[in-house]
């Protein structure tokens, strides 16, 4: 896995330049974008930011309206561009304010607090709210428990976890944006849902102008090809294609 | 150092506020010394500290003593918790930690209290940001029913069930953008920017994004004293401020979002809140409040017809 780029306000080409590439240009960059859910305070912004800037944050104050990370990914030598929404975790933003930014959502990272029951349990409304906004199971969706150092309070049962991430075919994975030792598990994460990206046709991409033609034969829809990702831990995470479900914790 | 002229339109103005208070008038006569440069001073906040506690001089507050059960046990109670533990850029650099924990036990007191006071009223991620503010500006007492006030007047398109009305108003932002700027305009709507970079603008008069303390209570004269919708107008002089960095930004919605979101705080808040005050002299909410209201049913349409006909945007 390479880094690229970190989030910055310049050298990033405009989109629209895309349009008018010729076939022997080099390629543009795939965007894809990844919208972050989950109750208040569980860990989205340490999360991201743990994942775009390569460290954990310190402390964040709350997340009022929406936040935008981004960071580009080369898999298996195509470089693909993860716009990450950090989103706010009150229920009242997430009615009125949010559906914005569902639009044209390439995947899904919902993210629960392994100490916080109650943050798990509104999984449930989260994941209605994506499916009003028809982020359904045809695109990707994962599921993170967050602050998994802290395991002496640990109240969300890593099995009870699985079984839920089972029911809405998604994987699951355990970590913490806080400790060092999982930085590589979060990039681990992030690199799965990347080769789901790419190895899936977007429902609707960003940028459908950089499709790349010639890229079609390893466009196999989302859930038939399954990359293994190397976690840090020495274990293979393969996602199997009934459950699609992962722990690499 | 400060000039000698400097000095003394400061001592010029500090006497002039000094005799509205002592003459007991009425909150409107402030307006204008709010507005004008320096707002009420940064004199350790001392004239504030008097002047601000005048917007609940005729509220009748009973302050009721809460049990802390009662506090502990209220619907907002976690949420408010879990944010006014996070607070950062609002406390003074190398404030001792005793003091911090004891302010954010205050706060958190604060907001339920106003919450009970005010039933009907929901709490929302940002207000936090104000109550701070006020707490420290005013102390407990004098910042409970400031805040009482506020919550009824200007926070209270807030504070409903949900944020519908919120998001109807910052229509503003862009009706303002419209008028002054039309390429501006143009290009942001191109972008599909949206109006959520500059909620957090809004719902917590800045006190959410800027760093600068001097900076806030300054602005939060300006808002506590002119009409609720203040802080839009102030959001779409920001923006018009800035067509420049945003034409030189790409048109994604993205990265303007990022670009507008951090607010420099070496911004010359001075004139952008005489701009302010011009805007809204030039396009009055009054008249405003009908576009406004157009442009939020419109887009309301479109949402729902793209949640039907997804292939159509």
């Amino acid at each position: 896995m390479m880094e690229e780029g970190n989030q910055g306000n310049t050298s990033i080409p405009a989109s629209s330049a895309s349009s008018t590439a010729s076939s022997t240009a080099s390629p543009q960059k795939r965007v894809f974008k990844i919208i972050v859910v989950g109750n208040s305070a569980v860990g989205k912004t340490c999360l991201t930011y743990r994942f775009c800037e390569g460290r954990f944050p310190g402390r964040t104050e709350a997340t009022i309206g929406v936040d935008f990370r981004e960071k580009v990914l080369t898999v298996d030598g195509e470089q693909l561009k993860l716009q990450l929404w950090d989103t706010a975790g009150q229920e009242r933003f997430r009615r009125s304010m949010v559906h914005h930014y569902y639009r044209n959502v390439n995947a899904v990272v919902f993210v629960y607090d392994v100490t916080n029951a109650n943050s798990f349990e509104s999984l449930s409304l989260w994941i209605e709210e994506c499916n009003d906004h028809q982020l359904t199971t045809k695109i990707p969706r994962i599921l993170v428990g967050n602050k998994c150092d802290c395991r002496e309070t640990q109240v969300v049962n890593t099995n009870r976890a699985q079984m839920f991430a089972d029911m809405h075919n998604m994987p699951l994975f355990e970590t913490s944006a806080k400790d060092d030792s999982q930085a590589n598990h979060i990039e681990s994460i992030f690199m799965t849902l990347a080769h789901k990206l790419k190895n899936s046709r977007p429902m609707m991409p960003v940028h459908m102008s950089q499709w790349q033609k010639d890229n079609d034969a390893d466009n196999i829809p989302f859930g038939e090809e399954i990359s293994n990702v190397r976690l840090r831990t020495g274990l293979i995470c393969q996602p199997t294609t009934s459950n699609d479900s992962c722990f690499g914790c | 150092m400060d000039c000698p002229s400097t000095v003394s339109w400061q001592t010029e103005k500090q006497k002039a506020i000094e005799s509205l208070i002592e003459n007991c008038c009425d909150t409107t006569s402030f307006r204008g010394l709010c507005f004008s440069r320096g707002g009420l001073l940064n004199v350790l906040d001392n004239l504030r500290k008097n002047v601000w506690p005048l917007l609940a001089r005729d509220n009748k507050m009973f302050i009721d003593r809460i049990s802390s059960e009662e506090i502990k046990h209220h619907q907002y109670y976690n949420q408010v918790v879990l944010d006014v533990k996070r607070i950062l850029k609002r406390f003074p650099p190398g404030i001792n930690e005793n003091i911090q924990a004891d302010l954010q036990v205050k706060v958190t007191e604060l907001i339920i209290r106003v919450l009970i006071a005010n039933e009907g009223l929901h709490y929302y991620q940002g207000f936090h940001d104000i109550a701070i503010t006020l707490l420290l500006v005013l102390g407990e007492e004098k910042s409970y029913s400031v805040l009482c006030r506020l919550s009824q007047s200007h926070f209270q398109l807030f504070m409903g069930p949900d944020m519908e009305p919120t998001m109807e108003i910052l229509n503003l932002v862009y009706a303002l953008v419209k008028n002054e700027n039309r390429d501006l305009y143009n290009y942001l709507m191109r972008s599909e920017l949206g109006t959520i970079f500059c909620l957090p603008w809004a719902i917590t008069w800045f006190g959410h994004v800027l760093n600068d303390y001097e900076t806030v209570v300054r602005l939060f004269d300006v808002f506590m004293f002119s009409h609720p919708w203040t802080s839009m107008y102030l959001s779409a002089v920001v923006v018009l401020h800035r067509a420049s960095d945003i034409f030189l930004t790409p048109c994604e919605m993205p990265l303007l979002h990022q670009m507008l979101s951090n607010v420099p705080d070496n911004l010359p808040f001075d004139s952008l809140i005489t701009e302010t005050e011009k805007l809204m002299r030039t396009y009055p909410p009054d008249v405003m409040e009908k576009v406004v209201r157009e442009m939020h049913a419109e887009k309301y349409l479109k949402h729902k017809f793209l949640l039907i006909f997804p292939e159509w945007h």
